[in-house]
């Protein structure tokens, strides 16, 4: 494609293990995405194999394909490329259960991806604007834990909150 | 599909293995991600959040985030009956229940406040929460209040204009009128929305920010001639509805410009370092020609042109121009010139009508060209031989070489149907030397 000619000068390949024990080999650009990557390439080089025993494989590879197209669309300066990433994320977002979403959030978490947590953290949050505390114990799957009575009695104590 | 169907019943059951889409997740989120998500939500949901569960109880007594708004998403009030109320006995109470906190919880800095409101009139309760959250250094801070009439102008409190951890302010719908004395010497980023300003305290504002490198300026009132100088500032973003006459900036480390407005006397000439320029204003071609001729080191320009009976050539250069983006909305009876000299070329973008003459020697290095071809909506076009040969001529100015990517834009599907039937084309071909993607869109 025509970023080869731009990516050859820095083309260094990392070896990513996940939990499973899934290896992913990604270009340094892509990977560095990640602070927690970045960092361990600063201190001890990019020669040996990188373990990741906290993320499994499959959402490590969704990390990285998250990370892969926001390396490639960065490279080239044009105006339109951040409505392209935009659209990207929406659809990248767009369909995720909870579970994905939950452990997406996670990896991302642990390995520093700044910008991908804001993407998930805003989705989380989006799921939240806008509905009642039951319809968001309901979307969640939120089991109350109070004592009887409990629950009414912080309802009536911050009541400037449920009017 | 047999497996799937077995698995969602085992699901549904009580006991045995629990449905994966009954688990409670979010509740085990670390804290500082729950703290980001709610960082995310009007500070009402968090606060109403607390009956959860035993885990959610105090969770938004950590959350850095501020954000009070008196409607929902949909526009409607979050308080009925006695909204206003309701709405500033709430913000009083969180404001005064996190100040609280701070007593018995570690990690309860308020690093952003966002308040959004309709304009009550009623300032003393605002003035005291913006007061509390620059007390505790407060970092973002944003105001935006829709305001009906201009009379009730919501003026600052000085604490704010005076809030040494500021880094980010974002203003809208009120006055900055008075002239006291501002000193924000974090402020990184500064953003203007219908604000009132005069000269003199925009004078002050400049003077009082030594840091500031973004500054956005949008629909406000009041001063025909714009002057902003700046050492520091990198970014500026001005979009007006016709109320500058005369803009004029001094900005020598100024990066990036943004104008969409209906100026046409700019002066940038003290502006020596901006990279990226774009513009959208009636600026004639004689005027953009001086304009980008000041600007040694432009990498990227994005513009719409102007042509008059009198200009009807315009010459692009730059020794550094990486990226073009021209747009022409109507070239008028007579055909315009333009004159492209930018041997660094990466990618080049044109909308508008085939019958102005684009002249380029393109370099090497030029990757990507985007045309997209718009006729005045006045003509009716036909795609005709002599379109064609219109097309032709118009891609025959450009000089390609094997490495460009062409793409062409064109809004009519007749044009495909006749693309097959001209022989012309494979001249066409010829002269593009490469590829060409030909898009038809509606």
């Amino acid at each position: 494609m025509s970023s080869s000619s731009t990516t050859t000068t820095t083309t260094r390949l990392l070896m990513l293990k996940a939990s499973d024990g899934v290896t992913f080999e990604v270009e340094e650009a892509v990977a560095t995405k990640l602070g927690a990557i970045n960092n361990m390439v600063e201190e001890e080089g990019s020669e040996d194999l990188i373990c990741l025993p906290n993320v499994n494989g499959k959402f490590l590879g969704m990390v990285l394909e998250w990370c892969k197209k926001h390396a490639n669309n960065n490279t080239n300066s044009d105006k339109g490329n951040d409505e392209v990433n935009k659209w990207w994320d929406k659809e990248f977002v767009m369909d995720l259960d909870q579970n994905t979403l939950y452990h997406l959030l996670m990896a991302a978490d642990y390995l520093s991806g700044t910008e991908l947590v804001d993407l998930l953290t805003e989705k989380v949050a989006s799921m939240i604007r806008g509905k009642k505390v039951e319809e968001i114990r309901e979307t969640f799957k939120i089991k109350s834990d109070f004592l009887p009575g409990q629950e009414e009695e912080i309802r009536k104590k911050n009541s400037w909150a449920f009017e | 599909m047999a497996t799937k169907r077995v698995n969602r019943t085992f699901g549904r059951k009580k006991d045995g293995v629990p449905n994966i889409m009954a688990v409670d997740r979010i509740s085990k989120l670390p804290d500082p991600v729950i703290h980001h998500i709610l960082s995310f939500v009007p500070t009402l949901y968090a606060v109403r959040m607390s009956i959860l569960s035993r885990r959610w109880r105090r969770v938004w007594y950590s959350i850095p985030a501020l954000h009070f708004c008196d409607s929902d998403n949909m526009g409607y009030p979050v308080f009925g009956g006695q909204q206003k109320k309701a709405f500033y006995k709430f913000v009083e109470e969180c404001v005064k229940h996190r100040q609280i906190c701070t007593r018995y919880i570690t990690d309860s800095v308020i690093t952003r406040f966002k308040l959004d409101i309709e304009h009550y009139g009623d300032n003393a309760p605002i003035d005291k929460w913006f007061t509390s959250a620059v007390l505790r250094n407060v970092e973002h801070l944003n105001l935006s209040i829709k305001a009906e009439d201009f009379v009730g102008f919501y003026r600052l409190p000085e604490a704010v204009l005076n809030a040494r951890s500021l880094t980010v302010l974002k203003l809208s719908g009120l006055r900055l009128g008075n002239p006291c004395l501002v000193s924000l010497p974090s402020l990184l980023s500064l953003s203007l929305m219908q604000v009132e300003l005069f000269d003199e305290p925009l004078r002050n504002l400049m003077l009082g920010c030594p840091a500031l490198e973004k500054f956005c300026l949008k629909d406000c009132f009041c001063l025909p001639k714009l002057q902003i100088s700046s050492s520091t500032l990198k970014f500026l973003e001005i979009i007006d509805e016709d109320l500058f006459e005369t803009i004029e900036v001094v900005a020598i480390n100024l990066q990036s410009f943004i104008y969409d407005g209906d100026s046409n006397d700019i002066n940038l000439s003290a502006c020596k370092a901006i990279r990226s320029l774009s513009l959208d204003s009636p600026l004639n071609s004689k005027s953009l020609e001086d304009l980008i001729c000041g600007l040694p080191l432009l990498e990227s320009l994005t513009s719409d042109l102007h042509f008059e009976l009198t200009l009807k050539h315009i010459r692009i250069c730059g020794q550094h121009l990486k990226s073009i983006r021209l747009d022409i909305d109507d070239c008028g009876q007579e055909n315009p010139e333009v004159t492209i000299e930018a041997p660094n070329l990466i990618s080049f973008y044109y909308r508008g009508d085939i019958m102005c003459g684009i002249s380029m020697n393109a370099p090497d290095n030029l990757l990507d060209v985007q045309i997209v071809i718009e006729e005045g909506y006045s003509s009716g076009q036909k795609y005709d031989r002599d379109w064609y040969i219109n097309l032709i001529m118009f891609l025959s100015n450009f000089i390609f070489s094997w490495k460009t990517t062409v793409s062409l834009h064109v809004n009519s599907e007749e044009v495909c149907i006749l693309y097959a039937s001209f022989v012309d084309l494979v001249y066409l071909q010829i002269i593009i030397a490469r590829l060409i993607y030909l898009h038809i869109y509606k």
